[in-house]
């Protein structure tokens, strides 16, 4: 396969056609590659998840996962061409239990793949076999954040988008859920992750992408980003590009 | 007395709790308030009725019952009809409004201009008279408490307990009831499983339709027929969802029997002509007193 597995371009997106939120937004993103997405608060981050997966408006520019254009297709379409999405809140149901959660993951698939990729899930996350009967709405943040993983990886995407993974997490559940998406990112799937906490997003990235008011400023190895004094900055509100 | 009362509102409560089920899916799914929905449940009667009128009766009556075999057929004929007519309504007038962006406040102004349209086609094509699905005359039969009840009623009540199994396999066991279930909680994590909100929109029509056509069928086999039975039976179906909690089946089900009852058993303290406002002073309270209804979330 040549090039990227993901390609944006010029991204133009948000809620309201008036009012764009992401705003000429470039990025790509390889096959087994892990990039993490970082940036103050507004900065478009999770609308750019959103707009790459179909849920919010598209209004210019491309997406492009394996050459195949997604700009503007309805999210299941965009789910079934090979993109997972792990939204930051609400991300599994609460009045479904842990295996109607994982088969409602599936549902781009026939039933029979779905029965044996939720036994490759219960092989992967024991705990979710344990739970399989338990209501999504049971579980504590950390396992749900693992389910709300396993789900996306029903359809086996090529391209994984993490919002915020580590969120609301105690810092031991954070590593985990790190190191479950580095083995998911090191079997072949690209990782694309919104993260707060910078330190350890870059820790478990391979490379790293400041966006501000809707626009990369800075894209680097992750750990030539975490030493780059502009990051900061960027944080800050400073120009830096 | 009172035993009788308590088993009249029963038998008319399931009927309620069929009717109020389609209202909680609507509530859940379609996220509004179809105030055209009781309208479905004269289209199934009359839908049926129209079977039955063709075929020229029902056929000789099975058993202690009214109504011949022919019946069975007239309600497949009715449940088709509705869910044809619950979809064709969708997709003539709430889908072209959901991808302008109408809000629920649109959706329900656009469901009571529907029901008129519905209701008065019904009046067009079959008169202001009742009609029945069949005038034979059945024996009651003596339950112990000295409570008659008909054999038809007994047959209401278990072809009610038949849906609610067959609705709880159709949501639980599947891909269409997950897919029902998953657009309920959460429509953008559905369209993240790759579930198309809009296929389940589409199945919420056809199974409230045809909850609603079974219901119109039992009520005109028990009742009787009239184009405005819809209409009448808006406010009780409402209250039972409120009441049960809205999204809720077993909400649903437990308040149709309440309300059923209550209805009943008001007789005791009112005159009977005041029995249509219990639903109303029922909803009242619940607005009141428990918003969020029975089992509510």
């Amino acid at each position: 396969m040549n090039g990227p597995l993901l390609e944006v371009h010029d991204l133009v997106a948000g809620y309201h056609r008036d009012l764009p939120i992401v705003d000429g937004a470039s990025l790509s993103v390889s096959a087994s590659e892990m990039v993490v997405l970082l940036g103050p608060n507004g900065a478009g981050k999770s609308t750019l998840m959103k707009a790459i997966c179909g849920l919010v408006l598209v209004m210019g520019g491309a997406i492009r996962l394996d050459g195949r254009d997604l700009a503007g297709v309805p999210t299941h379409a965009a789910i079934a061409a090979g993109i997972g999405y792990v939204p930051q809140v609400q991300n599994v149901f609460v009045t479904l239990t842990v295996e109607e959660n994982l088969r409602a993951g599936g549902f781009g698939t026939t039933p029979q793949v779905t029965r044996e990729r939720i036994a490759e899930a219960y092989a992967r996350f024991p705990l979710l076999a344990e739970k399989r009967r338990q209501l999504g709405g049971a579980l504590s943040g950390g396992q749900r954040q693992v389910l709300a993983i396993a789900r996306a990886l029903m359809t086996q995407p090529r391209l994984l988008l993490l919002d915020e993974p580590s969120a609301g997490l105690a810092p031991k559940a954070a590593q985990e859920v790190f190191a479950a998406v580095r083995g998911i990112s090191a079997g072949g799937v690209g990782v694309l992750m919104v993260e707060q906490n910078v330190k350890a997003g870059l820790a478990a990235s391979d490379r790293g992408i400041v966006l501000v008011q809707g626009r990369p400023v800075l894209v680097d190895k992750a750990e030539a980003l975490a030493r780059d004094p502009r990051l900061t900055r960027a944080f800050l509100g400073e120009r830096v590009a | 007395m009172i035993l009788q009362l308590l088993t009249d509102g029963l038998l008319t409560g399931a009927v309620i709790a069929l009717g109020a089920i389609g209202i909680t899916l609507c509530l859940a799914i379609l996220r509004f308030a179809n105030f055209g929905y009781a309208e479905l449940l004269t289209v199934g009667g009359y839908a049926a009725l129209a079977a039955v009128l063709a075929y020229g009766g029902t056929g000789a009556p099975l058993g202690p019952f009214s109504f011949g075999g022919f019946l069975g057929v007239a309600l497949a004929v009715g449940l088709a009809v509705t869910a044809v007519v619950a979809l064709v309504s969708d997709i003539v007038v709430f889908r072209p409004l959901r991808r302008r962006g109408a809000g629920p406040l649109v959706l329900i102004f656009a469901s009571f201009g529907l029901a008129l349209v519905l209701r008065h086609i019904v009046l067009l094509m079959f008169g202001t008279q009742p009609e029945y699905y069949s005038r034979e005359i059945q024996i009651a039969v003596l339950l112990p408490g000295d409570v008659r009840v008909m054999p038809d009623q007994i047959l209401v009540l278990a072809v009610t307990v038949l849906a609610l199994v067959a609705l709880w396999w159709l949501l639980n066991r599947t891909r269409v009831g997950l897919a029902m279930r998953a657009v309920a909680e959460n429509t953008a994590l559905a369209q993240a499983c790759a579930i198309d909100p809009e296929a389940a929109v589409r199945w919420t029509w056809i199974v409230s339709g045809m909850l609603g056509a079974l219901a119109g069928t039992l009520f005109g086999l028990t009742v009787q027929l009239r184009p405005e039975m819809g209409a009448n039976l808006l406010l009780p179906l409402f209250t039972a969802a409120v009441l049960g909690g809205v999204g809720s089946i077993p909400g649903a089900v437990i308040g149709g029997l309440l309300v059923g009852v209550a209805e009943n058993l008001s007789v005791l303290v009112l005159p009977t002509s005041y029995k249509a406002t219990v639903p109303f002073l029922i909803m009242l309270a619940c607005f009141l007193l428990r918003p969020k209804g029975l089992f509510g979330k």
